[in-house]
């Protein structure tokens, strides 16, 4: 096969020219034209192909490079997603720790109890499964049974294979808690420590923890204002027992008049609380008045119902008064009715007109005590039952029970009926009506029912020095009234001998 | 020569190539580390967040325990505010402020007034710090007045999350304190709208409804229902469910009247009006001299003392009685009658009939010398 040349030259089949004598030199052209181009091809385009004989050792070095690089990304990649994993499970695992601590911290403020149940609670101290309602801390989770309106235990549902990824996510999370009794400058708190603990997906067992402290909620009788504070006092006796002496103090004046200072104190204070205790009536009628007057008026139910609140509260006010009188009142007039001497009041002593009534009138204090507090809880339970109670919000309604049970219970303590009957009747109602609604209520009511079985057991549980103070009150104000204005004490009365 | 610049051709390209792929594949790897990393960190700063948040709840619950220990009048930051810094508690650490609430907001409410409006109120701001988060908490807590409850109540009123730059100091919390009032102002002036609202709402049970008390039209329909739980596919409609809850939420527990008191209220002082008399007759002494019956009971058995006194405590006159009280009326006869009255001021033998009013502040009578004759009408009045 031959084919023409441009310049009209015949080649032969290897490319050569033929007929010219210059076979030698061209062909030395071509080969050196030929590595002139794979030089040129080198150095631009077909590098890999062209130069591969020099280029494997460095593709080698290259590769080996690149697998090296390689295999910390793989294993990074790994790292990854054993830590998504990871992050997965732990998410959860805060998710619930912080749930329980929220519903503790709620739980303290529905249940006056709960720190009490949590510390001797045995079963909360030991890790239990999360799912298949073990745990107390994960019961039923979603109201998916008749009656609806109501999460009941062991009829709802808890996490359970149904919810099939999240019983399958939490199959291993186990929930403990342990507490520790805390004492601070004031007060006493409870410490907890939620444990929650899990086996992840490589089998190793993790753990966190959270801590949560519960304030303890403590009994005590405030003060009466005008005693709050001992200089302010000392004033308000000074000017009633020595009136126009400021500004002496009233131990300035009592040692001028070698007056026992402790004794003038404890007259004083019992005769200027006596004294505002009665000059504080009529305002409190007139708001009595006022509620009364509200209570009949209000035509919605809404306006109603917060009516005959506030007039449930005006006597809850009265009854507090009174309570703290009694309370602060008891410990001086157990001094006088012991030590009082007349020569104590020193010379001159302060005048009779500024005591005598108010020693006569203590035991209206008691008696505003006992009438006060049946009229609250009377007008609460008004407040409570229909049809005022319907009106209200769910949780003012609870406030009012909590009134009702509070007064209740003041006055199987105090007043009487000694029986705690009624206690036991209400808080059963109460505990059925929250069983499945507000587990926090619920369990309130039962440790209450069980404070309140008998008058013993409340009692024993209930502040001693509230109903104490009412129970001795009478006595000790006769003795005293009888050694400080001359008279001998006799069957309980005050039984006057002549002035 | 052409060995020599081919071969530093290939090494000038081989090494800028690995090297790049190298780089190529560090940025892959840092951008995959960061994005997995950064995961990890979401988490961590979520649990330190709550963390830090449980710090504060620490000391938000230590200072309502000691609030709840002693009453308002002996709380301990009553002089001066308590500052505290870096307390350690819960893995972490907390500073916090707290002090009385220099002008509390006001409410004339007679049902809120010793609760929500009482003058027992403190500021408490707290900044809790775990790992590298912080967060800054503002509880205003009130003490109520006046309350029977045998256990002490800390309430807090008011309660926001507040910027992390905000530090424990006087002067951030008046700017926050100025704040909550100018909130609890505002929550008063909504009230009276507020409650327009809470009554249709209460009642509304459907989708519809609600829209109605709240005054919109809520266009398309709304999907108000959930399906059954039993798997079956029924569609188990919402509002029967509602209805059935707040029924039974209505209707239930009637509480029983509560015990009358068996202590009684006639017990007490009672005193009638003032009467000038005159005590001495040489001098001539006038006095204003009142009754003071002096009145105890146990059950329907009563027993008094009553006093002839002067204003200046000085008893003129006494007697006892020793009777029976049927709830309303109260009749005695005067005994022991001791006088330092002149002859013609002693009383005789009497009898006293009392009624006692339906306020149980007012014993209304006659006297009666001798008995059946009636001499005048009395009125002793509860002090």
């Amino acid at each position: 096969m031959v084919r023409r040349t441009d310049q009209g030259r015949v080649r032969d089949q290897d490319g050569r020219i033929e007929g010219t004598s210059l076979q030698g030199e061209e062909e030395k052209l071509e080969k050196m034209t030929q590595a002139s181009l794979r030089t040129r091809f080198c150095r631009t385009a077909n590098f890999f192909w062209a130069c591969r004989g020099l280029s494997l050792v460095e593709l080698s070095l290259a590769f080996l490079i690149l697998a090296l690089a390689i295999v910390p990304v793989i294993s990074l990649c790994a790292t990854s997603v054993r830590q998504v994993r990871q992050t997965s499970d732990y998410g959860l695992a805060i998710t619930l720790e912080e749930k329980v601590a929220e519903e503790a911290r709620l739980a303290t403020w529905e249940n006056v109890h709960f720190a009490d149940q949590v510390d001797t609670a045995s079963s909360y101290a030991v890790g239990l499964p999360v799912v298949e309602g073990s745990s107390p801390f994960f019961r039923a989770i979603e109201d998916d049974r008749l009656p609806y309106g109501e999460i009941r235990d062991e009829v709802d549902q808890p996490i359970s294979p149904m919810y099939t990824s999240l019983h399958r996510e939490l199959g291993t999370f186990q929930f403990g808690v342990s507490s520790e009794q805390v004492s601070l400058t004031t007060g006493e708190a409870l410490d907890m420590k939620l444990h929650l603990c899990w086996i992840d997906f490589q089998q190793s067992l993790r753990e966190i923890a959270l801590d949560v402290r519960l304030a303890r909620r403590q009994s005590w009788v405030p003060p009466p204002s005008d005693v709050e504070v001992r200089d302010r006092a000392d004033n308000l006796v000074r000017d009633l027992f020595y009136p126009g002496q400021s500004p002496r103090t009233l131990n300035e004046v009592a040692s001028k008049t070698t007056a026992d200072l402790a004794t003038i104190r404890n007259v004083g204070d019992v005769a200027m609380l006596s004294k505002a205790f009665a000059d504080s009536t009529a305002d409190f009628r007139s708001e009595v008045a006022r509620a009364e007057s509200a209570t009949t008026a209000a035509k919605d139910p809404q306006v109603s119902a917060r009516s005959q609140l506030a007039l449930g509260r005006a006597h809850e006010k009265r009854a507090a008064t009174c309570l703290s009188l009694l309370c602060y009142m008891i410990g001086p007039l157990k001094a006088l009715a012991a030590t009082f001497e007349p020569a104590k009041l020193g010379n001159p002593p302060p005048g009779k007109s500024a005591y005598a009534q108010p020693i006569l009138a203590l035991t209206n204090i008691s008696t505003a005590f006992s009438d006060s507090l049946g009229r609250a809880c009377e007008a609460y339970t008004k407040a409570y039952n229909e049809p005022l109670g319907v009106a209200m919000s769910p949780r003012l309604r609870v406030r009012t029970f909590m009134k009702v049970l509070e007064t209740t219970k003041l006055m199987v303590l105090t007043t009487g009926p000694a029986d705690t009957s009624t206690l036991k009747t209400i808080l059963a109602g109460f505990e059925k009506f929250h069983f499945g609604r507000n587990p926090n209520f619920a369990k309130f009511a039962e440790a209450e029912s069980k404070l309140c079985v008998d008058l013993a057991t409340l009692k024993s549980a209930y502040p001693a020095a509230r109903y104490e103070a009412f129970q001795e009150f009478r006595n000790v104000a006769a003795q005293a009234s009888a050694k400080l204005l001359g008279t001998a004490y006799k069957n309980g009365l005050s039984t006057q001998t002549g002035s | 020569m052409d060995s020599v610049a081919s071969k530093a051709t290939r090494q000038g390209a081989a090494l800028p190539v690995t090297m790049g792929l190298l780089l190529i594949l560090a940025v892959f790897g840092s951008v995959l580390r960061l994005l997995t990393h950064g995961a990890y960190r979401e988490v961590e700063s979520v649990n330190s967040h709550l963390r830090a948040i449980a710090v504060g709840e620490v000391g938000f619950s230590s200072i309502v325990a000691r609030l709840c220990a002693a009453p308002w009048s002996q709380r301990w930051f009553a002089q001066a505010p308590e500052i505290k810094l870096d307390v350690s508690a819960a893995d972490g650490t907390y500073s916090y402020l707290i002090r009385d609430t220099p002008e509390p907001a006001v409410y004339d409410d007679p049902l809120i007034q010793y609760s929500f409006g009482s003058r027992n109120q403190a500021d408490f701001l707290v900044k809790a710090t775990y790992g590298r988060s912080t967060v800054v908490m503002f509880w205003r807590l009130t003490v109520p007045e006046y309350s029977l409850e045998n256990l002490a109540v800390v309430i807090p009123t008011y309660f926001t999350f507040e910027s992390e730059s905000i530090t424990p100091t006087p002067a951030s919390v008046d700017t926050l304190s100025a704040q909550i009032n100018g909130t609890i102002s505002s929550r008063a002036v909504n009230t009276p709208g507020f409650s327009g609202l809470v009554g249709p709402l209460r009642n509304a049970t459907t989708v519809g409804e609600v829209a109605d008390a709240l005054g919109f039209d809520p266009g398309k329909r709304a999907l108000d229902g959930i399906p059954s739980p039993d798997g079956s596919g029924v569609f188990t409609p919402n509002p029967p469910k509602l209805q059935g809850s707040r029924s039974s939420q209505i209707a239930a527990l009637p509480l029983p009247p509560p015990p009358t008191p068996t202590v009684p209220y006639l017990e007490g002082l009672w005193v009638d009006s003032p009467v000038s008399t005159k005590v001495s007759e040489n001098p001539v002494i006038w006095k204003n001299c009142c009754n003071h019956l002096q009145i105890t009971q146990n059950g329907n058995s009563v027993q008094g003392t009553c006093s002839f006194m002067d204003d200046d405590g000085t008893v003129w006159t006494t007697w006892t009685f020793s009777t029976t009280f049927d709830g309303t009326k109260l009749e005695y006869k005067a005994e022991n009658i001791n006088s330092t009255l002149p002859v013609s001021q002693r009383p005789v033998p009497f009898w006293n009939t009392f009624k006692l009013d339906s306020s149980g502040q007012t014993l209304t009578g006659t006297c009666e010398v001798p008995k059946g004759t009636t001499i005048g009408s009395v009125s002793f009045s509860r002090q």
